[in-house]
């Protein structure tokens, strides 16, 4: 077998067919059932209320749909919150009306770059301060927005940098906390402590900051399973005991089940 | 150390606009269509080659059922196949159709997997005529890499699809049926309809540019 044979030996692993993560896009278990009744209504010749397939682009019909969707729910939520913000601002009656709408919905669905511009300066997760807030201000233009700078960070990460990619989270949430972004960051960067840099003690703390910032968010059964690795890295056997068992009661129908299960049984022999 | 999974941006949106996202995504298939539908329950799963005779017999849970949970196989051998993500549904969806339109000749011969593969790639590569398009040309839009973080391994995968997209698509399409479907040299031939000879010059070729990129890649910070 000559070098380049093995070489791409080396590469095989890597070109598995399975039903795992990978290569294609990750979509969610409803956008997954969206697509199969979609394709079930075609086949069997029905128009079902989920997607009725068009010829050539079925589901780009429904990407659409959500994406527009999710910007219209995005910004409508940073529009109440800066609507209300204006309403406690005294003397400002003038400025609400003369103030344009932050975000009009056709606007948002013809130009979402521009709305996604303003969204990550207003952030719903924390509490609002006082009553006079300003409107909200553009971000500057030195800052990617979140998504590129997530795709960064997932770009160092795919190159195995592990150091550059957590900073790269990090700069994700300290410049865009409170996104959708931010928080996969916290989760991101902390899976790195944990795996990759050694550092359990952070790690633990990244993961409880996610957590906290979002007890049911679609992370948190990462983010507790994390906590309950953390705790073992770092010897808390006890704490890491806790940690699977509150882990299996919130999220009893994750994949991790069986992991988590056998770690506590072992735990249990110690 | 065990490998935490993630769950991508996407699914983060995905959730935002379905208020039942956080509690179906933790869920199986099955599972996460009983939630959406409380009253579309599936019956109790069944073991596959029953599913697939319910299925060919038109019963459309046993079909969902199974599609579920072949869904993500079909998608990763259609990303294997074409470049970029844009079109990794579409041409899913259109292969489930047709897996399902043939279901009833499916004899169990072989595995069943192996047989939904080959449905895929024929109805990859027909989509691909059918749209005429030039994966290389100027409408091909590059992986924009929206995902949030993954698994090493995801990101791994994804990094040999976007080396992949830089092979010539005739190489890519050889390199895909035998080394990710596993198809003997005269099986890919029959499937492409040239000869074996040429399927053996361009796997050759293709692994040697496919290292070529992937040493590139390492070299010059993996930016592919």
């Amino acid at each position: 077998m000559t070098t380049r044979d093995e070489e791409l030996h080396a590469m095989e692993p890597m070109l598995k067919l399975d039903a795992e993560s990978g290569p294609a896009p990750e979509i969610s278990q409803q956008e997954a059932a969206v697509l199969v009744r979609g394709a079930l209504n075609a086949a069997l010749g029905e128009q079902g209320n989920v997607v009725a397939m068009a010829p050539g682009r079925p589901r780009r019909f429904v990407a659409s749909l959500t994406a527009a969707a999710v910007v219209f729910s995005v910004s409508a939520a940073a529009a109440a919150v800066y609507m209300w913000k204006t309403e406690l601002s005294p003397g400002n009656d003038d400025r609400v009306q003369e103030s344009p709408a932050p975000v009009s919905p056709p606007e948002v669905m013809e130009e979402p770059a521009e709305a996604q511009e303003v969204l990550p300066t207003v952030h719903l997760d924390e509490p609002l301060e006082g009553p006079t807030v300003e409107a909200p201000a553009p971000r500057t233009r030195s800052v990617l927005p979140a998504p590129e700078l997530l795709a960064r960070a997932n770009q160092l990460r795919a190159e195995r940098r592990w150091r550059d990619a957590e900073r790269a989270y990090r700069a994700v949430h300290r410049h865009h906390s409170g996104t959708p972004e931010s928080y996969s960051a916290m989760v991101a960067a902390a899976s790195l402590q944990l795996e990759h840099l050694g550092n359990p003690r952070e790690a633990l703390r990244l993961y409880r900051q996610a957590l906290s910032a979002r007890p049911t968010g679609p992370l948190a059964a990462e983010a507790r399973y994390g906590i309950a690795m953390a705790h073992g890295k770092l010897g808390n056997l006890d704490a890491e005991r806790r940690a699977l068992l509150d882990f299996l009661s919130k999220h009893p129908s994750s994949l991790r089940r069986a992991r988590a299960e056998s770690r506590l049984h072992e735990l249990g022999q110690q | 150390m065990e490998t935490l999974e993630f769950e991508s941006f996407w699914i983060l949106l995905a959730k935002i606009v379905d208020p039942i996202g956080d509690k179906a995504a933790s869920l199986s298939p099955v599972q996460a269509l009983a939630v959406k539908t409380p009253d579309d329950r599936p019956e109790e799963p069944k073991s596959s080659d029953e599913r697939i005779a319910r299925a060919a017999a038109g019963d459309r849970r046993a079909a969902e059922s199974l599609f579920m949970e072949l869904l993500p196989r079909v998608r990763n051998l259609v990303r294997y196949l074409v470049r970029g993500d844009g079109d990794v549904d579409d041409i899913a969806q259109e292969a489930l159709v047709s897996v399902f339109r043939g279901l009833g000749s499916y004899r169990g011969d072989g595995k069943f997997e192996s047989w939904v593969d080959r449905i895929v790639a024929r109805t990859t590569f027909a989509w691909l005529r059918k749209s005429r398009k030039d994966p290389a040309g100027p409408n091909y839009s590059p992986d924009l890499t929206l995902v949030g973080a993954g698994t090493d391994e995801y990101m791994a995968r994804r990094r040999v699809a976007r080396l992949l997209d830089r092979l010539p698509t005739e190489q890519r399409h050889s390199l895909v049926l035998h080394h990710v479907m596993g198809l003997s040299v005269k099986e890919v031939a029959g499937e492409l309809d040239v000869p074996q000879e040429t399927i053996r010059s361009r796997l050759r070729l293709a692994k040697q540019r496919l290292l070529r990129l992937e040493q590139a890649a390492n070299v010059g910070g993996g930016s592919s």
